[in-house]
């Protein structure tokens, strides 16, 4: 692994490192990946410096409170229920991109940003869709969801359903708000708004890790949001 | 520590190197290559598996608790994205963690300067002094001395302290050449001397011109 003969003397002795590059290798010293020539060459200054002998005693103590525990990482399902509800949407979005509000093809890699931006176009191409009638109608998005989530490409058999919300913000919010609280609660824009304002969001999780009562009790706790009701007849609390 | 949570043949806790063999390591690279083929199962696993080290990786570099799910979120989505068209190269922890390094960064990046520089006094405020050291945590006080790093420091001093990387491996899940990050380190701890007493000691800096040399070499800090 390492340069083993670099440093020795043809009689195969080691020479000392010296003070510079004691100083650049001690961390791997400390942690145990020093090995070889290296090692040797680290060790036989250390021998004979006491300043890098005690720079040694400073690390080590610095090494092991570095690699203590720090923080208590939270259970990962709720996490790992989002990434399902991530991939369902971008391999659902691919092949499907009927909802024609959107503009323009989005790229798999920033769904989510895509996502958030897509919204703020739409509201701000809001005027333009009831001008020109063609908004679409929030009644019929479940439906669009039901087509969305059960898209044959890749790895939709696989996962699992999540919450469809018909969701209404209160007049004025700003987009970035709205944007945030859709971030907050896990949300990805399906469709909207249409002529009520109103948006269909994609919630992760299944039912069976977070009942579609949370989710909305959730989403209802926040100020900007007028209405969040179930998209889906049979998750209604 | 962490590991209790990790669920799966292969849990990492929340360090994955160490002590770790070829076979646990091939056993993580064929749950990736699974992954690869729309196996939600093995991503399932993966993800248990990884979270608690992605935490605390991510954690330590943001240094914001709110920022690490939506990280590993990244990471495990590239992860998804990546693994068919990945080949076995080096640990597969060490891969995962390439990409971890790159998303936290990203994310620092996101918060802007306002929220980086709200971030740096809060710091300040906790009122850290290096004479309280050894009169509380040592691992709490550590946490703080990093504080004082950036975010690509910080990173590069959990991937030594922490996971225990060789230099070498460090360089390939950075990407940079290996005297880059030989000094990323040893200027991370110069930096650190004042609020952890014996780290590069000032004696031996000084007395010693070849540190000059180590100043002006290699190319990232």
């Amino acid at each position: 692994m390492m340069d083993a003969g670099v440093g020795q003397t043809v009689s195969g002795l080691p020479i000392d490192f010296g003070h510079s590059e004691t100083q650049r290798l001690l961390p791997w010293y400390v942690n145990g990946q020093l090995a070889g020539a290296e090692r040797e060459r680290l060790q036989l200054h250390l021998s004979s410096c006491d300043a890098c002998r005690s720079d040694l005693a400073a690390e080590q103590e610095f090494a092991r409170a570095v690699a203590a525990p720090i923080a208590q990482a939270p259970s990962p399902e709720a996490g790992l229920a989002r990434l399902h509800a991530r991939i369902a949407a971008a391999s659902a979005v691919k092949p499907a991109p009927k909802v024609h509000s959107w503009p323009g093809q989005i790229d798999r890699n920033e769904l989510r940003w895509a996502a958030m931006a897509a919204g703020v176009l739409v509201l701000a191409c809001t005027p333009l869709l009831l001008r020109d009638g063609y908004g679409p109608d929030p009644a019929i998005a479940g439906a669009e969801y039901r087509t969305l989530a059960s898209s044959d490409d890749s790895g939709d058999a696989r996962t699992p359903a999540a919450h469809a919300v018909r969701l209404v913000f209160s007049a004025g919010l700003a987009a970035s708000t709205i944007s945030d609280i859709l971030t907050r609660h896990g949300g990805t824009v399906v469709e909207g708004p249409g002529a009520a304002g109103a948006y269909t969001v994609h919630f992760d999780g299944t039912p069976a890790e977070k009942p579609m009562s949370a989710v909305l009790a959730g989403l209802r706790s926040e100020p900007g949001v007028r209405l969040a009701e179930a998209l889906q007849p049979e998750q209604k609390p | 520590v962490i590991s209790k949570e990790s669920a799966g043949s292969s849990a990492h806790g929340d360090r994955p190197g160490g002590a770790r063999g070829a076979a646990e390591d091939a056993a993580d690279w064929e749950l990736i290559r699974l992954v690869g083929t729309g196996d939600t199962a093995a991503l399932d696993q993966l993800y248990r598996s990884c979270h608690g080290f992605l935490y605390r990786f991510v954690y330590r570099v943001t240094r914001r608790p709110e920022c690490c799910e939506e990280v590993i979120n990244d990471v495990m989505f590239t992860v998804w994205q990546k693994a068919a068209s990945t080949v076995p190269g080096a640990r597969a922890s060490t891969w995962i963690l390439g990409i971890a390094h790159n998303m936290a960064l990203k994310a620092v990046g996101r918060m802007g300067r306002s929220a980086r520089l709200e971030l740096a006094l809060a710091e300040l405020d906790e009122g850290f002094t290096p004479d309280i050291i050894h009169a509380v945590s040592t691992a709490s006080l550590a946490d703080k001395a990093l504080a004082a790093l950036s975010p690509e420091q910080r990173a590069v001093m959990e991937l030594v302290y922490h996971h225990g990387l060789h230099y070498q491996e460090i360089a390939v899940l950075l990407e940079c050449p290996e005297s880059t990050v030989k000094t990323r380190v040893f200027h991370a701890r110069r930096h650190l001397r004042a609020l952890w007493p014996g780290l590069v000691g000032d004696g031996v800096v000084a007395k010693d011109s070849e540190a000059q040399e180590i100043e002006s070499t290699g190319s990232g800090t």
